[in-house]
């Protein structure tokens, strides 16, 4: 995992936007337990809700302004989708990097992560 | 019914139109609710295909917002069910998509949205666009209304055609001149529907349509009195003569090529009763009679017109 993610804070793209900031709170404050549904999927090796989880929050962190985190999640859908499987490598490295960048989106509006 | 001419209470001139946005993420609901809650619309939410089919039929929203990518019936589908049930086939349909193929955006226009936006959207960019294919949605109810104008096809509509028949017949009756009254069906057009879909069907509608405006006079006045039914009204024409000038629209729809199904060809029949002058019947009477001739062209092979002088016997045949 490369350190220039970390450099730059993780904000909305939305952040400016008044009609938006609360709804921009709602999303930051739903990802600790998204993230928590990830880690659970991917140890039970559910497939089916681990795919859910990405097709969902790949829709919802556009909506709000982390277009990354959706870019990611879509990633991790399409290879879900492809292979069937969540025990290949490349499911593992897009789960931890969408887990990460989570926390970093937590982490730059001053959200602790708990 | 469809809903151009639905009067359900919910859609009368001073309520807020109704949105209906299909999409599986609640978040999208969310936003949308947020985004949209300024303009002056009542947005109500279906978070899969099957329970949107069913809100769409019930509500009758002014405006359907679909999500193509949905886990269990998918957009294309959802889209597909509404355009095949006559109830919602005219609501309007807005794609919003998080996929990017250029095919996908062409299916989905050819499936009959309206417009297409990708995901991630730009809210204002929603907004905006929502409001546009409202107006242009109220525009049509008016015109379709007030103008007595078949919305597909820009025809005069059945409501006209009643209208107006009524007044024919009474002038003929006083004038004793020749007057004719042809009747219009395609052929076997259920299956054009069921083989190429709703879009296939509405483009052969519209284009006898167009045919009829070409080959017919100006005196002519042509309706579309159902689907694929049109009547024509033709003052100062004999049978025999109409026959001629229905005849011309028959070859030309026979050889029309139609590009989303260049090996099948449409043709269709037609009825002719008129008068010569000498004696008018009853209007009712008339109508029937050339639906009678109507179904002599389709028993007898279809692709055909027969037409029959009113004031005198024999029924005669042409195609």
């Amino acid at each position: 995992m490369s350190d220039c993610r970390h450099k730059e804070p993780l904000l909305s793209s939305y952040a400016d936007d008044p009609e938006m900031s609360e709804l921009v709170e709602e999303y930051l404050e739903s990802l600790p337990t998204r993230i928590q549904s990830l880690q659970s999927g991917f140890k039970q090796q559910d497939h089916l809700r681990l795919t859910r989880i990405a097709h969902q929050l790949k829709g919802a962190s556009a909506g709000y302004g982390f277009a990354p985190i959706g870019e990611i999640a879509a990633q991790l859908e399409d290879t879900l989708r492809t292979s069937q499987t969540v025990e290949l490598d490349e499911v593992s490295t897009l789960v931890d990097d969408l887990i990460d960048l989570c926390h970093h989106a937590m982490a730059s509006a001053d959200k602790p992560a708990h | 019914m469809s809903s151009l001419s639905n009067e359900h209470d919910s859609q009368h001139e001073e309520s807020p139109p109704t949105v209906l946005l299909i999409d599986d993420c609640p978040d999208v609901h969310r936003l949308l609710r947020a985004r949209l809650h300024s303009e002056t619309i009542d947005l109500i939410g279906a978070s899969t295909g099957r329970e949107g089919l069913a809100t769409a039929v019930e509500k009758s929203p002014a405006i359907i917002l679909l999500d193509l990518d949905m886990p269990e019936m998918d957009g294309f589908e959802v889209l597909r069910k509404l355009k095949d049930n006559p109830e919602t086939l005219d609501i309007p349909v807005i794609v919003l998509s998080g996929l990017q193929s250029p095919h996908d955006k062409v299916t989905a226009f050819d499936l009959g949205a309206v417009d297409y936006i990708p995901k991630p959207f730009e809210l204002t960019e929603l907004r905006v666009r929502v409001r546009s294919a409202l107006r242009l949605f109220s525009l049509m109810r008016m015109l379709s209304q007030k103008a007595q104008i078949d919305g597909l096809t820009g025809l005069w509509n059945r409501a006209f055609f009643d209208e107006r028949w009524n007044g024919e017949v009474e002038r003929v009756r006083r004038s004793k001149a020749p007057m004719s009254l042809a009747v219009i069906d395609l052929d076997h057009f259920k299956s054009i529907n069921d083989t190429y879909g709703h879009p296939a069907g509405d483009a052969v509608i519209q284009g006898l349509a167009k045919l009829l405006r070409q080959q017919t006079r100006a005196s002519d006045v042509c309706c579309r009195y159902g689907g694929e039914e049109f009547v024509i009204i033709m003052p100062d024409t004999t049978p025999e003569d109409a026959c001629v000038v229905c005849e011309r629209v028959r070859v030309e729809m026979e050889n029309t090529i139609w590009p989303r199904h260049p090996k099948r060809q449409v043709t269709l029949s037609c009825g002719i009763a008129g008068v010569c002058g000498e004696s008018t019947p009853d209007k009712d009477a008339w109508l029937e009679a050339a639906d009678k001739a109507l179904y002599t062209s389709k028993q007898s092979g279809r692709n055909k017109i027969t037409h029959q002088a009113l004031d005198n016997a024999p029924l005669r045949q042409a195609g």
